[in-house]
């Protein structure tokens, strides 16, 4: 990576491991390629376009990775992982008693964007597990194929914790 | 790049924002790297971003890459929105390498459409 002071431009040369980032940062480098060969009428000094630059950097991280699908037509698409956690998140506290912990998903084949679930949850004591989990996992099922056309290879759930409050 | 050929991509890609902003299933799209680069960190961090572009439009020689990154609506299948995209980012790139381009830019050769989605709102 280079580094001559404040006036330096240019993306890092070494990319991180990370595949959502090297993406990030290719697309960056090309944006950055074009804004640069252009005529800006408002062109800004060399410090401030670095800043910028580490503001969409910093705000890439944020997002986090993305998760590849695939489209009813077969077109490639990502969503960011976040959102898709969210989503399974937001089906677990939809249901009365439970409460998301953490979701992981682990793509099983990605061509028919077929996926492992896992979440972990809280319960309340009131609730009964044998009634809820089936419930829980159609309701899982359902949402990630609807919304993202997400098939389901398995859906692991785990209780931690019995709340109480 | 001529100024002709910069109006021309400037006219392409307001008439991508208009149409992948109407796209049934997006929210609304985020600003772009470009339109960050180019504005005020502070007016594209805002809350309030009503004129944010949220496409990037590289043109290369083997051909032209678009970028859209967008929040979806509660309720549509972001597989179904992504073809829609897909579907109404191609119209516009046809209907407008079938227009005149004066500035020699006689079209943007095979077109990669990268979608994002960022959340569902």
């Amino acid at each position: 990576m280079s580094n001559n002071g404040d006036d330096t431009l240019d993306v890092p040369d070494e990319f991180p491991e990370d595949e959502h980032l090297r993406a990030s940062y290719g697309r960056l480098e090309d944006v950055l390629a074009d804004y640069r060969g252009s005529s800006e009428p408002d062109e800004i000094a060399g410090s401030t376009l670095k800043q910028r630059i580490m503001d969409i950097v910093q705000q890439e991280s944020l997002r986090g990775p993305s998760t590849e699908l695939v489209s009813p037509r077969g077109n490639r698409f990502d969503v960011t992982t976040s959102a898709i956690r969210a989503e399974v998140r937001g089906v677990i506290d939809g249901i009365g008693g439970l409460r998301a912990r953490r979701v992981g998903l682990r793509c099983v084949d990605e061509s028919a964007s077929r996926f492992d679930v896992e979440a972990s949850l809280t319960m309340a004591p009131t609730q009964s597990l044998q009634r809820v989990v089936p419930q829980l996992r159609a309701a899982i099922s359902e949402m990630l194929n609807g919304t993202f056309g997400i098939e389901t290879a398995s859906i692991d759930l785990r209780v931690e914790d019995i709340y109480d409050d | 790049m001529t100024d002709t050929q910069s109006d021309r991509l400037r006219l392409f890609h307001d008439d991508l924002v208009r149409a992948v902003s109407s796209t049934p299933g997006v929210a609304r799209l985020v600003p772009s790297y470009r339109e960050m680069l180019s504005r005020s960190a502070r007016a594209v961090f805002g809350n309030d971003v009503p004129e944010a572009s949220g496409i990037d439009i590289v043109v290369r020689r083997a051909g032209t890459t678009i970028y859209a990154d967008f929040y979806a609506d509660r309720g549509f299948s972001t597989g179904t929105i992504t073809d829609a995209v897909h579907e109404t980012v191609h119209k516009i790139a046809q209907a407008d390498c079938g227009a005149d381009s004066p500035g020699g830019l006689s079209g943007w050769g095979d077109i990669t459409i990268k979608v994002r989605i960022l959340g569902i709102s």
